[in-house]
Parts: C-alpha cells; sequence; structure tokens
C-alpha cells in the first residue's frame, strides 16, 4: 500500500506541520509506505498547454523536471493525500502546480462518465484521493466548493474513493482525526 | 463609464488561446466608448519580481479587471492561483477609494460550459476577498473550437460568442448586471456532444499519426 502525501502548504506554520506530521504517523501504522513531498521544495515548470503528452510523446510531459517524476508516482500509489490551504475555495498554487501536470497520466480520448464528457483513463492502477484543506476561520462558501472540486477532480482522476475533510485552526483537532480515520477505513477496503 | 480596463490572459498559450480570443474581442467592444485598455499574460508575469509589481500598479489603476483563463482539471492553471494569491497578500489597491469591478471568463475543452463552474466560483470568492465587485462569471464550452482564432475571423462559425460577449460588454458599460442571455449564448453549444467527442477522438488520432506516434497513443510508461 502506497500512500503519496502532497503537501501544497506555501510556507512553515508549526499548527499545520504538527497536523501533516500526525497524519503521516498514522498513514505509517496502518502499513501504508509513505512518500511525503514538500511541493515548494520542488521544481516544477507550469503545464506549457501543448498536449505534446498525448499525441507526440504520449504518457511523458516534455517538460523533464520534477513534475514528471510526481506524476509517475500518483500513477503508482494506491492513495494521495492533496495537503493544502484552501485558496478561495480551491488548492494552493504550490499543489495545483503537480496537479496540472497529472495530464500525461490520462488519455486524449473523450468519453461519457456521469452524463457529462470525461477523458479515458491511460492506467488500470488509479489512486483513491483525501484532500485535506485548512483555513483559519469557518466559512462555508469555501469549504463547499473546495468539496465540489475534490469531487470534480475524482471524476477526472478516476479515483475508486474520494473525500474532502475540511477544518480550521478554531476547530477541534479530534473531530478531525475521527473523520479522517473513518476515510482511511473506506479507502483500504478498496485496495 | 470604465475608464481603465485590465485584460489578465491566463493561458500558456498567451496570444494564441482561446481565452486571448475571448478577452480580446470583449475588451474591443469596450474600447468603442473610449475605455483605455492593458493586456498581461500571468505566466510571463508570475515568476518576475518586477513584472509582479507592475501587475500590482495596473490593478490599482483599474476600474475592470478583466480575467480570462482555460480550465485546469476543475480549477484555474497553476500560474492563475499564484497570480491571484500574491493579488490577495498586496493590500495596496484595497485602499482605492473608487470601485474596481472584476469579471471572470473560464474556458474548457469539454463541451459541457457547466464544468466550468466551480472555477468560477473560485474567482468569486476571490473577487469577495479582494474587495472588487463581482460583475460575474462567464462560462464558455468546448474551447477547442475556437482554438485562439481571433472571433471575428470567423463570424459566422462564433456568432454566439460575438452576441453574447456584446451584451456582457453593454452591461459591463452600463452598469448593468451580466443579463441571462449573455450567459446563454456563451454556452451555446456549436455541436452536439457527442460529435464533439468523436470529432475530438479523431483529432486526437490524426495529431499523433502526424507525429509518428500513432500506435502509442495508449502507451503506459510506469
Ligand atoms: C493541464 C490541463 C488540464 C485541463 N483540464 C480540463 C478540465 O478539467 N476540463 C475541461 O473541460 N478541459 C480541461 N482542459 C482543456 C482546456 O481547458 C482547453 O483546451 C481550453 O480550451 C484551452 O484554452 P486556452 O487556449 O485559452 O489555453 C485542460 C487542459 C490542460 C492542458
Amino acid at each position: 500500500m502506497k500512500a503519496l502525501l502532497l503537501n501544497g502548504t506555501l510556507e512553515q506554520d508549526s499548527d499545520i506541520d504538527k497536523i501533516y506530521s500526525s497524519i503521516v504517523d498514522k498513514l505509517k501504522s496502518k502499513g501504508f509506505e509513505i512518500d511525503s513531498i514538500i511541493l515548494r521544495d520542488l521544481n516544477v515548470a507550469a503545464c506549457q498547454g501543448c498536449f505534446d503528452c498525448w499525441v507526440k510523446n504520449p504518457g511523458e510531459c516534455r517538460t523533464a523536471d520534477d513534475g514528471r517524476e510526481v506524476a509517475k508516482k500518483m500513477v503508482q500509489s494506491n492513495l494521495i493525500i492533496h495537503f493544502t490551504p484552501i485558496t478561495f475555495g480551491g488548492y494552493s498554487s504550490e499543489l495545483k502546480k503537480v496537479i496540472d501536470r497529472f495530464l500525461p497520466t490520462i488519455l486524449p480520448f473523450f468519453t461519457k462518465r456521469e452524463g457529462e464528457t470525461h477523458h479515458l483513463y491511460r492506467y488500470q492502477n488509479r489512486a483513491s484521493i483525501i484532500a485535506i484543506g485548512f483555513l483559519n476561520n469557518q466559512d462555508d462558501e469555501k469549504e463547499l466548493t473546495f468539496k465540489e472540486l475534490v469531487h470534480r477532480n475524482s471524476l477526472n482522476m478516476g479515483a475508486p474513493i474520494h473525500d474532502a475533510i475540511t477544518f480550521s485552526k478554531d476547530q477541534n483537532e479530534s473531530e478531525f482525526f475521527d473523520k479522517f480515520n473513518t476515510i482511511l477505513e473506506k479507502v483500504e477496503v478498496k485496495i | 463609464m470604465i475608464e481603465k480596463a485590465l485584460l489578465l490572459v491566463g493561458s500558456p498559450k498567451v496570444e494564441q488561446s482561446t481565452s486571448a480570443s475571448l478577452g480580446n474581442y470583449l475588451i474591443s467592444k469596450l474600447e468603442e466608448s473610449g475605455t483605455t485598455s492593458e493586456k498581461l499574460f500571468i505566466h510571463r508575469v508570475v515568476n518576475r519580481e518586477e513584472k509582479v509589481k507592475n501587475l500590482l500598479n495596473e490593478i490599482e489603476a483599474m476600474d475592470l479587471m478583466i480575467l480570462t483563463f482555460p480550465l485546469y482539471v476543475d480549477s484555474l492553471p497553476a500560474p492563475v492561483i499564484k497570480a491571484m494569491e500574491l493579488i490577495k497578500d498586496n493590500k495596496t489597491f484595497l485602499n482605492s477609494k473608487k470601485p474596481q469591478n472584476f469579471i471572470a471568463i473560464s474556458n474548457n475543452g469539454f463541451p459541457e460550459a457547466s464544468q466550468n463552474d466551480t472555477a468560477l466560483k473560485i474567482c468569486r470568492i476571490f473577487s469577495k476577498e479582494c474587495g472588487f465587485i463581482w460583475k460575474g462569471g462567464i462560462a464558455v464550452g468546448g474551447g477547442g473550437a475556437i482554438n485562439g482564432v481571433p472571433l471575428l475571423e470567423k463570424p459566422g462559425m462564433f456568432r454566439n460568442f460575438i452576441r453574447g460577449l456584446d451584451l456582457v460588454a453593454q452591461a459591463l458599460k452600463d452598469d448593468k448586471e451580466i443579463p441571462q442571455e449573455a450567459h446563454d449564448f456563451m454556452s451555446k453549444k456549436l455541436i452536439p456532444d457527442s460529435l464533439y467527442r468523436f470529432v475530438g477522438n479523431y483529432s486526437w488520432k490524426s495529431q499523433a499519426k502526424r507525429y509518428g506516434v500513432k500506435q502509442k497513443i495508449k502507451q503506459k510508461l510506469y
């Protein structure tokens, strides 16, 4: 069981870093092999929107940087954790730079899924997604938008299980971890 | 009267993008009524300190900011989010005394314009956090059909986008809400979804053939 943790924080923050460490410990105790990546330390160029990864060099981005390596790890994982400050209801720029680079891991071909157009998948193995978004204060609009984004991503990425958990600094930590454990159990069943 | 408009293009394809086609047309309509405009390509700005400074100065000066971008994995492209983080963190223009308006245009590859809704909600929240007046989000589906061509080069094919943006421009000039009719024109389909998928799939194959990789298009590298 492999878990890829994509840490999209923009800076160090002891409260947030503590939660992140607890998540890593929890996954380890469940027997996951962990790959934890602090994205702001990586060299990942922005997607150039060229579609070479579909029609010229199928399956690989033309930019040879850490973004390629992260895409490979995404394919080889059973669980991906999107860990991010909720930024206007979405992901931070640090998390988004690797999410944009996942395009080579799917196929260009269109299909219909849940009544909408989406792409066919390139790989049989696809990871479940648990997105963890944090806020300074509770905010319903941002939380709902974040959940909607994660749901839409799961359709495009083909995640067998997905969920989004949000927490704010004024919230009880144990409540957060209860939710995390419940989702983790669902993920484990699918692996 | 909108005196100064700022067009922010959030596509890595810069001038050749569908984002630019849509934004350029809207700006040209505003300029007919005397608006002056400035255009910046976000991908050329975010990693350069002096260009970021210039972006913030332009934002301070504008009455209307138009953000036009492609949908990337259900949200905005990473450099656009980076620009939004920078804008939010820089408070100077929040002291601006004049009302500052903001409108966003999201175009996507899938034929359903509604898939842009989440990204436009993100734009609305950004607008609120920066103290701008949210003029609304415009969703355009099947952006591949425009493919960066200026709208007036194919006035027949793009007539619905042109009509829609004419209505958007009028509403902005009159300081009114964007009418539903404008949204309807912008999300009108050129062809049925099933045909769009069929044509799209054919096009991916022929592009791969051109590069000599048609047999490898589904290859697994990992
Ligand atoms: C990295 C990447 C992610 C994309 N994600 C989506 C998506 O989630 N939904 C969609 O409909 N189109 C998606 N597209 C397609 C673009 O939105 C589409 O090609 C758009 O018309 C490009 O506009 P532009 O010319 O302004 O860059 C994606 C394209 C790229 C390169």
